[in-house]
């Protein structure tokens, strides 16, 4: 994680499409340097052996839904949020050339 | 230079449950447009997915019949993207921990059988489906959240031919296991390809186009051979293959650049927090494996050690989990195995290829066939009778009722068929002396008479038989 330049705050930027201009990403550099720095701390604890752990509970569970139909809304409220509706599918501009 | 081609190959395949992978919602073709859905499948805040059983099923079904090891805890990942098929931002998948690693399958290409390796078997959902048109496009969210298995083949063939057979196979093998639909032309299994070429002797791979959306595995072949000769020009004017996504034209009979890969793409793929680990009971996995259908393979097997058929009979036979059915169901009713497999391969085919029917909507009644078919072996019919009756039975009719509405019954009486082969033998001396002139053609003239005296009816082998006897008297 040691390229916090421009062009990278940049690229993430774009990949989760926001726009940030030079001073934001000034910004952005220090408070990521700042949480990286952070973040080498924990480096130094040995976790050799230890599994990564990715849930508050470790317990497992065995629950599967079974396959009923069991919850469907109507085009009406599917739709409600759209902002342009045409024949019951939700418009784009286009996202293809 | 010559070149070896490797090609590795990843398919999609939407699974035959009711509801989607983690909703509740309907799965459905064919409906109007953003009906299908609920809010998980739209994405709306605050919802959770809970997981499919049936589709765990299927999927547990696919990774045994590929002979995958399979992991009983089943654990999803999300793949983060901006797309607008996407309502999520991410695709939750199983990118860590597939429910199926390390299988196989065995294709057969000329006669030579190879182990093409699967890499994993995974299960995913489906994205909404996209209309582009000229004035923007257009979402419906009706297959957002259909339950996906995604299979990945490692980099094990060397040609078209050996893709389409593996994909050929792929397909046979979830259509035996109604684990999905498998309808390249619908898009319910969908097929891409990775294709590199490197010189012959040398081991490093070079570098991949990716072929997508290939509808047909005829085109799966086509699109492969296309792309090898575009390599293999581009290389050998000292060209360099670009890493990129194309896709087939069918009226151009090449692929096309879709898009150019700008280093791979990062999808940060992380553990879903809304789905904890869910260990599946080993018993549950155990019962799955017990009650798989008889596969493609195994029945082949089975048609040739156990009921004597060639090689080209049997495969023609399993090609089609329906005709391998009936044809199973015929032979319960008659131990002709062969002629049965005759009668389905060539007449049964044409004829509902004629109707404009596919096999599952085929008319015609085991029982009746097998009953035409012990007719014709027993001698009550001629073959070519057999033909005129088999018309009536895909008409729905009992051939024991055509037989005796058309008068139809062979004739296999020797003395009342002999009084009508001394009368032609008497009419045709000249037939008489070609034969004892040593041609042989002769004899099919004569039981032609004979055929034609007995309008048809008369036993053609005894006919010849009798023709044959009858002659050395003369």
């Amino acid at each position: 994680m040691g390229h916090l330049d421009k062009e990278y705050i940049k690229k993430l930027a774009h990949q989760i499409m926001i726009d940030v201009n030079d001073q934001e990403i000034e910004e952005l550099q220090t408070d990521f340097a700042h949480l990286l720095s952070q973040m080498q701390l924990l480096q130094e604890v040995d976790t050799t052996g230890v599994e990564p752990m990715v849930y508050p509970f470790e317990q497992e569970v065995c629950y599967l839904r079974e396959d009923h139909v069991d919850h469907c809304i109507t085009q009406e409220e599917a739709l409600k949020n759209v902002k342009e509706v045409c024949l019951g599918h939700v418009k784009l501009p286009k996202v293809v050339k | 230079m010559s070149f070896e081609v490797i090609i590795g190959i990843e398919i999609h395949c939407e699974l035959k449950t009711k509801t989607k992978m983690f909703s509740g919602a309907p799965v459905l073709f064919g409906e109007k447009a953003n009906t299908c859905v609920n809010e998980i499948d739209l994405g709306h805040p605050g919802t959770l997915p809970s997981v499919n059983k049936k589709a765990v099923e299927l999927a547990i079904k696919a990774a045994s019949a590929f002979q995958c090891e399979i992991d009983p805890v089943l654990r999803f990942d999300r793949k983060n993207y901006y797309y607008s098929d996407l309502p999520k931002g991410y695709q939750i998948t199983q990118q860590f921990y597939p429910i199926g690693k390390n299988g196989q399958v065995v294709i057969e290409v000329e006669g030579e059988q190879k182990v093409i390796r699967i890499q994993r078997m995974h299960m995913e959902e489906d994205t909404a489906k996209q209309f582009h048109n000229d004035s923007g496009t257009l979402i419906d969210f009706n297959r957002a959240g259909t339950p996906l298995i995604e299979i990945v083949s490692e980099a094990d063939m060397r040609s078209g031919k050996e893709a389409a057979a593996y994909v050929e196979k792929i397909r046979m093998l979830l259509d035996y296991l109604e684990v999905s639909d498998v309808k390249m032309e619908e898009g319910s299994m969908r097929c891409d390809v990775n294709i590199s070429l490197r010189e012959k002797g040398t081991t490093a791979f070079g570098v991949k186009s990716e072929i997508k959306n290939l509808n047909s595995i005829s085109n799966v072949q086509k699109a492969i051979e296309a792309e090898i000769e575009r390599q293999t020009q581009i290389l050998l004017s000292g060209g360099k293959v670009e890493q990129e996504t194309r896709r087939y034209d069918e009226a151009l009979k090449n692929t096309v650049l879709m898009r150019k890969k700008e280093g791979s793409v990062d999808y940060k793929y992380f553990p879903d927090p809304n789905l904890t680990p869910i260990r599946v009971d080993e018993n549950w996995i155990k019962e799955i494996q017990a009650s798989l259908p008889e596969l493609p393979d195994a029945r082949k097997k089975r048609y040739m050690n156990e009921l004597g058929l060639n090689d080209y009979d049997a495969q023609q036979l399993i090609q089609n989990k329906e005709m391998a059915a009936f044809y199973d169901e015929v032979c319960k009713h008659c131990k002709e195995y062969k002629l049965i497999a005759n009668w389905i391969i060539t007449e049964l085919s044409a004829a509902l290829y004629k109707q404009n029917k596919t096999m599952k909507e085929n008319p015609c009644k085991a029982e009746y066939l097998a009953s035409m078919i012990q007719m014709i072996k027993a001698g009550e019919i001629s073959s070519k009778q057999g033909k005129v009756v088999f018309e009536e039975i895909m008409q729905g009719k009992d051939p024991k009722k055509v037989v005796e509405e058309k008068g139809m019954k062979q004739m296999s009486d020797a003395g009342e068929l002999l009084s009508i082969v001394t009368s032609v033998l008497d009419a045709n001396p000249q037939s008489i002396e070609d034969f004892k002139n040593g041609k042989d053609r002769a004899v099919g003239f004569l039981v032609g008479q004979v055929m034609k005296a007995s309008k048809g009816q008369a036993n053609p082998t005894l006919t010849n038989q009798l023709i044959q006897e009858e002659l050395k008297k003369r």
